[in-house]
């Protein structure tokens, strides 16, 4: 039986990305929640789950990388880019980015693997 | 053991604090997974069952996180909300019950034997919590109580032993003592044959956090208001009992 070549990279890049948004999201709640005290109805709810979204479905579609890693790059690529968003408009930019990065280049490594 | 008096709870880069418990749950995770990979070489799992594992990792990882952070807030009596839910602490067995649900129902649904997947998850679970004990350790929580034996630690002002005893006082490491005490079930597990580990893993752990939470001194919350026992011990007490059914199964089989 012929062994498939693997990667655990954009595994690891996932984790390291979910544990580095936990208190991206955290932050990310709470200025929202003072934009929502600040007359914008909704908003802290609203990038609350905007940044936990795509935050767990980039880390499940990491483990997938091997098996689906066409689509698995292209949703870690996407859940980036939706994170960028939530970084810069909530000037969480740390954390963040770290994120950010880590599910790009697990996505870009993934959309490479295929 | 010479009193420790400097504790990096947090690590400060450019004024981002980086909390050092996040960073032994990173490492945790990661050495989790690649035990994982490496046990798929080791007992030859071809690459449909490895796809199923690995999916079942990331669910399992996120269903344990979870219930940690539900059972603390349960636990503590805490309001239930998403607020709560990412500044509260983690309980370890509330984590380890939701996942075992997590398992069962995945073993379900994808037609893998329910014991194939816990003695797999077994060996990695342990070296795992092993790690992220000492992040426990060097955030402060999960704190002992006051003792004068050599292996005392001091921790610092500002540290959530001080306070809690509102002074600095020698206290049992117990973190260190679980950490220890998992590392010792990790290599004894790695002699053990892969049908029997969860059953030893039940056995092992369940006697040493039911003996480490005599040491405690943090807040243990509680289950309908019982006093005689921790949540903790009730739940390793139940674990134990458990742990012996599945050894006499393994023995009997």
């Amino acid at each position: 039986m012929t062994e498939t070549k693997t990667s655990n990279t954009p595994m690891i890049l996932g984790i390291i990305g979910f544990v580095s948004s936990i208190p991206g999201i955290l932050c990310t709640g709470m200025c929202a929640g003072l934009a929502e005290a600040g007359g914008a109805q909704g908003a802290g709810t609203t990038f609350l789950y905007l940044s936990l979204l795509p935050s767990i479905v980039g880390f499940i579609f990491s483990f997938m990388a091997n098996s689906k890693a066409k689509l698995a790059g292209i949703v870690l690529i996407v859940c980036s880019i939706l994170l960028l968003i939530t970084t810069v408009v909530t000037f969480n930019w740390f954390f963040g980015l770290i994120t950010t990065a880590c599910y790009l280049i697990a996505g870009i490594l993934s959309v490479k693997n295929q | 053991m010479a009193a420790l008096t400097i504790m990096y709870s947090s690590i400060d880069i450019s004024g981002n604090i980086i909390s050092t418990y996040n960073l032994f749950l990173t490492i945790a995770l990661i050495v989790t997974v690649l035990i994982i990979e490496k046990q798929f070489i080791k007992y030859s799992v071809d690459n449909k069952l490895r796809e199923k594992i690995r999916l079942l990792n990331a669910i399992v990882i996120l269903s344990g996180l979870f219930g940690s952070a539900l059972f603390e807030m349960i636990f503590q009596q805490k309001d239930l909300s998403i607020n709560n839910l990412f500044t509260t602490g983690l309980t370890f067995y509330g984590g380890l019950i939701l996942s075992v649900i997590v398992i069962v129902l995945y073993s379900l649904i994808s037609k893998i034997k329910i014991y194939y997947l816990f003695n797999f998850y077994a060996l990695p679970l342990t070296i795992g919590h092993a790690i992220g004990r000492l992040g426990c350790f060097f955030a402060g929580c999960c704190f002992g109580s006051p003792t004068n034996c050599l292996i005392g630690v001091r921790f610092p002002i500002d540290s959530v032993p001080y306070l809690h005893y509102h002074e600095i006082i020698k206290i049992h490491p117990t973190q260190l003592y679980e950490s220890i005490g998992l590392l010792i079930i990790f290599l004894i597990l790695r002699l053990v044959n892969l049908n029997k580990r969860f059953a030893i893993y039940l056995l092992s752990y369940s006697a040493l956090r039911f003996v480490i939470e005599y040491f405690r001194s943090d807040s243990r919350g509680s289950i309908m208001d019982l006093t005689i026992f921790s949540p903790a011990q009730l739940i390793s007490l139940i674990l134990f009992i458990f742990g012996l059914i599945i050894m006499k199964k393994n023995y009997a089989s």
